[in-house]
């Protein structure tokens, strides 16, 4: 297929029909059914470019995050990096992926290990990618804390998680996921849980660091009054499937599925008339992952649902405007 | 930058540059343990008198030659019974054994065996307990399997059986406490590795790509650390314990060789007339107790750098 060979070429990392399952036990053996945390979900990355993922908790989001990254492993489906799938990498390959996707979490505090302090938080993804050299090791750790603008760098190499503050903690955490020059970084809500003052300060540092060094990214957020800062194109996300997938503009000037419209109506916005007023949201709860409706897994809360269609098949993928895709009948 | 911005900037660098000044220069790991272990009395008087019953215990042999001058096993029936005096410090038991050399030998034995136990125990539990909570799955059923099976076994029945068929010795009695003891420190290790390995520092070095063996061993372990030493703290007391326990039913190490315990129960039967003989082997378990849970302790609280002030 030519869009197949198209991606190959020009996309950093392809994900084709990803499902992501978590077995439910029952009596230790038998099993009570599946956790479909990810279940269908197609993107591409070009290099360079960055992503939002948008979408309310327990959608999921984290789960495809970190199924990219290879700490859970795909039911079905593939991610492919650099036109390699990762199910078929060999041990040392693995190695090598690793090292080019870096991982930024949402809680910095919980993200760095608790016993360890800056300089052997940093020394580690580089022992581990066999960097043998004490002064290469050193040289290139303060060269990324100088990048993250952690300055003067030897203040801070002895300093222990605990000693630092969020933000510091986050550019330390944004340091290790970059210090071995990865093409992509994943970033899982990582402003979510920082003061706001820092949080823009963050997101600017991520933004230049992805420009100055050619960075994918892929940013995971329930914040879509953040997206804008920071991606090109976004991901809405509804139990565990992407509905809808457009440039951020066209986006937020024309969403198009009920889900969508509902999530940017939802952004509060300074009014205090709205101490008065009810903002509509849709009636009923997200969808057990477990035993999702049959047929769109937005129709038994959508106000369009077209009964005999919505409830019974679910919609492919339309492209309703260019560049602009999304999952819903509505735009047959 | 605006000039407010600056200001408070300069400010905050002075603050900073202050508390620098204050804290004094960058220190390692130990160095801080180690400042912050001194600080702590408790742990500081439960180390010095530990380490005064080890040295006790290690110098046995020079202590009966050279500053009491007795034999621990020697038996003096003219001189038995006697209350504590210049020449009997802890007085002399119903054989007219010199009792301070014999607290002092039963010591060698004790803690010995409250060593070996505890060390036995901990690798063991810590051992499997990582590996169990750590890869879960079939390997965390199997290895739950045995753990249970060890458990249920009834410690006291199956003593008296291999007690009856081959003479035990204070090796051996060891050897069984260690056999039958780790699966409490391993059902601990567990539960702490299960909760562990959800962290987000978990998932990051193994996003990092970091190996399973260095992440329990650098990411995981150093969390348990902490319980591990209390744990072992509490298993020489417990083993130490549990020997005085045995020694009294009669299965525990035997007379003539001198623990604390089998002391302590023989004693138990001249405790009105003689209380000495019951005091002095009490006073030895319970300082040792009291000062092994106070280093514990201390160690603890000195090897989390989250404590520091």
């Amino acid at each position: 297929m030519t869009t197949d060979i198209e991606s190959k070429n020009n996309s950093l990392l392809s994900v084709r029909d990803l499902h992501t399952w978590f077995e439910l036990r029952k009596w230790g053996f038998g099993r009570a059914g599946f956790v479909r945390a990810v279940d269908g979900v197609d993107f591409e990355l070009g290099y360079g470019e960055a992503v939002a993922f948008v979408g309310e908790s327990g959608c999921g989001k984290s789960t495809l995050a970190k199924t990219i990254l290879g700490i859970h492993r795909p039911t079905k489906g593939a991610v492919v990096f650099e036109g390699r799938a990762l199910g078929k990498l060999k041990a040392q390959e693995m190695q090598w992926y690793h090292s080019q996707v870096g991982y930024v979490q949402q809680d910095p505090y919980g993200a760095l290990p608790p016993f360890m302090n800056v300089q052997h938080i940093l020394e580690e993804p580089l022992l581990i990618n066999k960097v043998t050299s004490k002064a290469e090791r050193d040289r290139r750790i303060h060269e990324v804390m100088t990048e993250v603008k952690m300055t003067p760098v030897d203040d801070f190499l002895q300093k222990f998680p605990h000693m630092l503050s969020g933000g510091q903690q986050q550019r330390v955490v944004v340091a290790r996921s970059m210090i071995m020059r990865p093409k992509l970084i994943i970033a899982d809500e990582p402003v979510s849980m920082l003061d706001a003052s820092v949080r823009v300060e963050i997101l600017m540092l991520l933004r230049a660091l992805q420009q100055s060094h050619n960075l994918a990214v892929s940013y995971i957020t329930h914040d879509l009054s953040t997206v804008r800062y920071f991606s090109e194109r976004i991901c809405v996300m509804y139990a565990a499937k992407i509905v809808e997938q457009a440039p951020v503009d066209d986006l937020l000037r024309e969403p198009l599925h009920p889900y969508t419209l509902a999530l940017i109506a939802a952004i509060p916005d300074p009014d205090a008339n709205n101490a008065r007023t009810f903002k509509e949201v849709p009636p009923g709860e997200p969808p057990s992952l477990i035993n999702p409706p049959p047929g769109c897994r937005f129709h038994p809360r959508c106000a369009h649902v077209i009964q005999g269609l919505c409830d019974q098949q679910e919609p492919p993928s339309f492209e309703a405007r260019p560049h602009h895709l999304v999952e819903c009948w509505l735009f047959k | 930058m605006t000039t407010t911005q600056s200001k408070t900037r300069a400010a905050a660098d002075s603050a900073y540059a202050l508390e620098e000044a204050l804290r004094g220069p960058s220190r390692s790991f130990w160095q801080d343990a180690w400042i912050r272990f001194r600080r702590d009395r408790l742990a500081i008087t439960g180390g010095l008198v530990f380490f005064f019953l080890c040295a006790m215990a290690l110098g046995a042999p020079l202590i009966s030659q050279y500053v009491t001058g007795y034999d621990p096993d020697r038996i003096n029936l003219r001189e038995n019974y006697q209350p504590p005096s210049v020449t009997h410090w802890f007085g002399t038991d119903e054989y007219g054994r010199d009792y301070f050399t014999r607290i002092v030998w039963a010591g060698r034995i004790s803690l010995a065996i409250g060593f070996m136990v505890a060390i036995g125990s901990v690798v063991i539990g810590v051992a499997l307990g990582l590996i169990s909570g750590y890869f879960g799955g079939k390997i965390d059923d199997f290895l739950q399997a045995i753990v249970n099976i060890v458990a249920a076994t009834p410690f006291l029945p199956l003593l008296i059986i291999v007690g009856s068929l081959i003479k035990l010795d204070w090796l051996g009695v060891a050897f069984l406490l260690t056999i039958l003891g780790w699966t409490g420190e391993l059902r601990i290790v567990r539960g702490q590795v299960l909760s562990i390995k959800q962290r987000d520092y978990v998932l990051a070095a193994q996003a990092i790509g970091v190996k399973d063996r260095r992440i329990m061993f650098q990411h995981i372990l150093p969390n348990v650390f902490s319980i591990v030493l209390v744990i072992l703290g509490f298993d020489i007391v417990g083993a130490m314990l549990t020997e005085a326990g045995l020694s009294f039913l009669g299965f525990g190490v035997q007379p003539p060789t001198a623990t604390w315990g089998n002391m302590l129960s023989n004693a138990l039967s001249y405790a009105t007339r003689n209380p000495w003989l019951v005091f002095f082997p009490g006073l030895a378990i319970s300082l040792a107790v009291f000062s092994i849970y106070l280093l514990a302790d201390g160690l603890r609280d000195a090897m989390d750098p989250r404590l520091k002030r």
